[in-house]
């Protein structure tokens, strides 16, 4: 019980607790360890290079901010000079050393420079590389921006750009946040996610990466073809303005989700979608192709009830899961109560015990419920008769199965009385 | 504020007494002021024993509401992604963003038929240990989820948003105004005391949450805040009411954070992804709409949530306005280029080189051509130019106006607001062609990136396409249908 409980907060009023900025900065993180080019929103002030900066130095990057609003095309590029072998380029300084040792270049303001250093800085965001100059293998660009509708001078980012990023909001800080930042120098979360990060960051990817590739594949080939390539409606909300499925930034998720696993100690033989991985996914491919992707998902993890019957595959772990089992379990109960094949019978009650047994009564009383309706529809195996003391148990009734009947049969009737 | 709220006066709490100490002793202290509060201390054993057997409660609870017969079958999507989480702190039940259900035993065993009336250790330990689930009145627990996943549903937590609702007050009230939305359509005798409903309130049915939040009187709050009365079970110096004052207190699933609530991620109890519960809510808006054709049983404004969340329309508003942004990017991609008539910043270092210098042209215009036809009702016209005004304004853009009918009738430079072009010229045939034409003319000398066309479609249009970006805002009720203006042109439909 223990375990479960939380140290209450003083005074009880409710306070705006949101958590949304922790996990954007999770994912920044996880973006970071999956060097998936990343693009932050938010307004003016809110934390958004102070987290970067300090991210990055504990991270043990040499860390630039460049502010786009202030950049010339020359300031990317380089001063161009005269050589006997022809012209040559003094790169800038930040450039050179990004190139030396592991650096992250963060691009602040992106929103505010002039289209025409868009187009210089996609290489470096996309490629880290500008004309032949290429920066260390194990440097980062990050960029950051104003939502269009928060700046005065409105560019839009163009889709082709908008497609070379993962798009993530960074919202203002929760009042408790703030209130503890103030009081003792750093946000609670930073730490945390800091420590937690570096912990992985040299963890191996492989089998993450291939089960997600695989995933995927499944996804995009069998299931749902038509979200490989979809652009957004015009005037979608943020992100799905920015953020649409392509190969490319289905590619970018495989890398995500592998990095958000590692992140949540999530091991690769298990599907399992994060609050984290969902903020990840819509940032990559949009909410539209989000739903469907984790709706499939989803069942990915039913199994064959046969199978449970069977005793071949094991209860599902999640809750949602099993509720929806009991239901198909209960179809399956249905078709047979029609053709009174007693095998089933037999392998559905005992299914009953082992749950009873498992102490799972809720999942014991829905499908009882399901059963006795199934009788009253058939006209077959009236389950309230099996429970009467004096009654001739067929003999493919389990012994026990009475027993049980008699546990739940009150909480049936009386609930059922209710409507 | 007559019978706001209240079937009776509710008992205040008191603060406890400090000398009331150890958890095995029984203690009742009995509060001096009317009504009246008892406090009655337990040990953790029996709280342990409560809290698992109202979670017990509650899962056979969500089981029963799972299933295909039940009365709304088409929560199942959502209810079976719920977790139920042990907290301390929460005086009844309450949600939040990540579907996971919060509760206070006691509240939740509190309506069972044998619950002690008078509690003690003794008595709690008695009917805890001969708890028989058969006797609990199920349909107050079928009330009490389905209002919770009623909240994530309904998207109380995104509404609240929107309304940028920050202060405590503001959320409280958002919670009351909430709560009147769904219970309306609640029938359950045993909360009926405990359920803030419009007819208590003296409000209307029917009314969203929005309108809700207008109406509810300040002093409902202030009450609110004294507590509720009867008897407060307190284990190691926390309490949890027996008689609160209401049905639940929010959470963030209802856009009302609350401060005992779990990270999203935490290890023991890890909350649903908003993907999850998103693909959830579609689930159940397919549910419900299915249901609603077979059954009709569903409310109306379930049914259109419902609609909502399976067609959602895009405001007009922002289609506008990122057609006129992109339309601006676009333009000044190429305005934002090298001159040699200026010279670089950085001319100095370069020397003797010439390099060419960026400039940025700033006079960036929309035409917009109003429609003065006699078929254009005047209203119509000022909200989508307001509209363009107020994009206008933000991105620093000019905005000049041609009031067009079958001719060009006036010019309004610089308009910067609606009372320039009151009054409308022109009310004869209509042929926007003409408009177009005269603005296009005029496109180099004023520099207009866009034209944009209020009309309510029935006219002409250009064959081909303007060299600038034509923007064609349809007005009014009874306007053209999208599909017959040109191709390439971008279309939006001005609604409500």
């Amino acid at each position: 019980m223990a375990d479960g409980r939380k140290k209450p907060c003083e005074g009880g009023e409710p306070k705006t607790a949101l958590t949304e900025q922790k996990i954007t900065k999770e994912a920044i993180a996880v973006a970071l360890k999956a060097d998936v080019p990343t693009l932050l929103w938010g307004n003016p002030g809110v934390g958004k290079s102070r987290f970067i900066e300090k991210l990055g130095r504990e991270l043990g990057f040499e860390v630039f901010t460049v502010i786009g609003s202030t950049l010339d095309p020359t300031d990317i590029r380089g001063l161009p000079y005269r050589t006997e072998s022809g012209t040559q380029f003094e790169r800038p300084y930040f450039l050179k050393v990004a190139a030396e040792k592991p650096s992250l270049i963060f691009l602040d303001e992106l929103t505010a420079a002039p289209p025409a250093i868009w187009a210089a800085l996609l290489r470096l965001i996309l490629d880290k590389a500008i004309d032949d100059f290429k920066l260390h293998p194990q440097s980062r660009v990050l960029g950051a921006g104003n939502p269009p509708e928060m700046t005065g001078l409105g560019f839009e980012l163009s889709l082709p750009m908008a497609n070379r990023f993962v798009h993530l909001e960074f919202k203002p800080p929760a009042p408790k946040a703030l209130g503890n930042y103030f009081r003792f120098g750093d946000f609670d979360e930073d730490k945390q996610i800091i420590e937690r990060v570096k912990a992985i960051w040299d963890e191996d990817m492989t089998l993450y990466l291939r089960k997600w590739g695989s995933v995927i594949a499944t996804f995009l080939e069998r299931v749902n073809p038509s979200l490989i390539h979809q652009l957004p409606r015009e005037g979608t909300e943020f992100p799905d303005c920015y953020a649409f499925p392509t190969p490319r930034s289905w590619e970018f998720v495989v890398k995500l989700m592998a990095a958000a696993d590692i992140y949540m100690g999530i091991p690769p033989t298990k599907h399992e979608i994060t609050e984290l991985h969902s903020t990840l996914l819509v940032g990559c491919v949009g909410s539209g192709a989000t739903t469907p992707f984790v709706d499939w998902l989803d069942n990915l993890d039913m199994p064959d009830p046969m199978a449970v019957l069977q005793g071949k595959a094991p209860l599902p772990s999640r809750e949602d899961t099993q509720l929806l089992l009991i239901s198909n379990i209960a179809q399956i109960y249905r078709d047979a109560a029609q053709k009174k094949d007693t095998k089933i019978f037999t392998l559905v009650t005992n299914f009953a015990l082992k749950l009873n047994e498992l102490k799972r009564r809720d999942l014991v009383l829905m499908l009882l419920s399901y059963m006795h309706a199934a009788s009253e529809q058939t006209g077959t195996w009236h389950l309230f008769q099996f429970a009467l003391p004096n009654a001739n148990l067929p003999n493919f009734v389990p012994p026990q199965f009475r027993q049980l009947l008699h546990e739940i049969s009150d909480t049936l009737v009386k609930w059922n009385r209710q409507g | 504020m007559s019978g706001a709220g209240r079937t009776q006066p509710r008992p205040r709490p008191v603060t406890i007494p400090p000398n009331i100490k150890g958890s095995e002793v029984i203690e009742m202290s009995v509060a001096r002021q009317k009504p009246e509060v008892n406090v009655v201390q337990i040990s953790n054993e029996v709280l342990d024993l409560a809290f698992e057997k109202a979670l017990e409660t509650l899962k056979m609870a969500r089981a029963w509401m799972c299933r295909r017969r039940s009365p709304y079958p088409y929560f199942a999507p959502l209810l079976s992604l719920l977790r139920f989480v042990k907290v301390i702190g929460c005086d009844t039940v309450a949600v939040d963003k990540w579907a996971r259900i919060y509760f206070n035993p006691f509240f939740v065993l509190s309506f069972h038929p044998k619950f002690p009336k008078n509690i003690d250790e003794n008595s709690l330990r008695q009917f805890l240990t001969a708890y028989d689930v058969s006797d609990y009145p199920i349909n107050v627990l079928v009330e009490i989820l389905r209002h919770e996943v009623e909240h994530l549903f309904r998207q109380h937590f995104r509404r609240s948003d929107l309304l940028g609702l920050q202060s405590n007050d503001e959320l409280e009230k958002w919670n009351i105004a909430g709560d009147l939305e769904i219970n309306q359509h609640i029938q359950c005798p045993q909360l009926e005391p405990i359920m803030f409903v419009p007819k208590k309130l003296g409000l209307p049915d029917g009314l969203s949450a929005e309108e809700y939040y207008q109406k509810i009187p300040d002093q409902l709050l202030q009450m609110l805040k004294q507590g509720g009365g009867g008897t407060v079970i307190q284990v190691s110096g926390h309490n949890y009411p027996t008689l609160p004052q209401r049905l639940d207190e929010g959470g963030s699933g209802a856009g009302v954070p609350r401060d005992y609530e779990l990270d999203p991620n935490d290890p023991q109890n890890r909350g649903a992804s908003e993907a999850q519960v998103n693909s959830r809510m579609e689930e159940t808006a397919r549910q419900i709409r299915e249901h609603a054709k077979n059954r009709g049983t569903v409310p109306a404004d379930l049914v259109d949530i419902a609609e909502k969340i399976l067609n959602p329309k895009l405001n007009w508003r922002q289609i506008l306005a990122h057609l006129i942004r992109k339309a601006r990017t676009n333009a000044a991609r190429g305005k934002e280029d090298y001159t040699f008539l200026q010279p670089n910043r950085r001319d100095e270092a370069y020397r003797p080189f010439i390099i060419p210098a960026m400039v940025q042209y700033e006079n960036d215009a929309v035409a917009t051509i109003l429609d003065t036809s006699g078929s254009m009702s005047m209203s119509e016209i000022e909200r989508a130019l307001a509209e363009i005004l107020g994009i206008a304004r933000q991105g620093n853009i000019k905005v000049d106006v041609y009031m067009c009918d079958a001719a060009v009738h006036k010019i309004v430079r610089d308009v910067k607001s609606f009372s320039q072009v009151k009054e409308i010229v022109g009310r004869g045939g209509t042929d926007m062609v003409e408009g177009i034409n005269r603005a296009l003319q005029e496109r180099r000398r004023r520099r207009y990136h866009a034209i944009v066309v209020l009309t309510d479609g029935y006219s002409p249009f250009p064959q081909d396409p303007t060299p600038i970006p034509l923007i064609i805002c349809l007005v009014g009720k009874n306007h053209e249908s999208k599909d017959k203006m040109p191709k390439w042109a971008k279309v939006v439909e001005v609604e409500d």
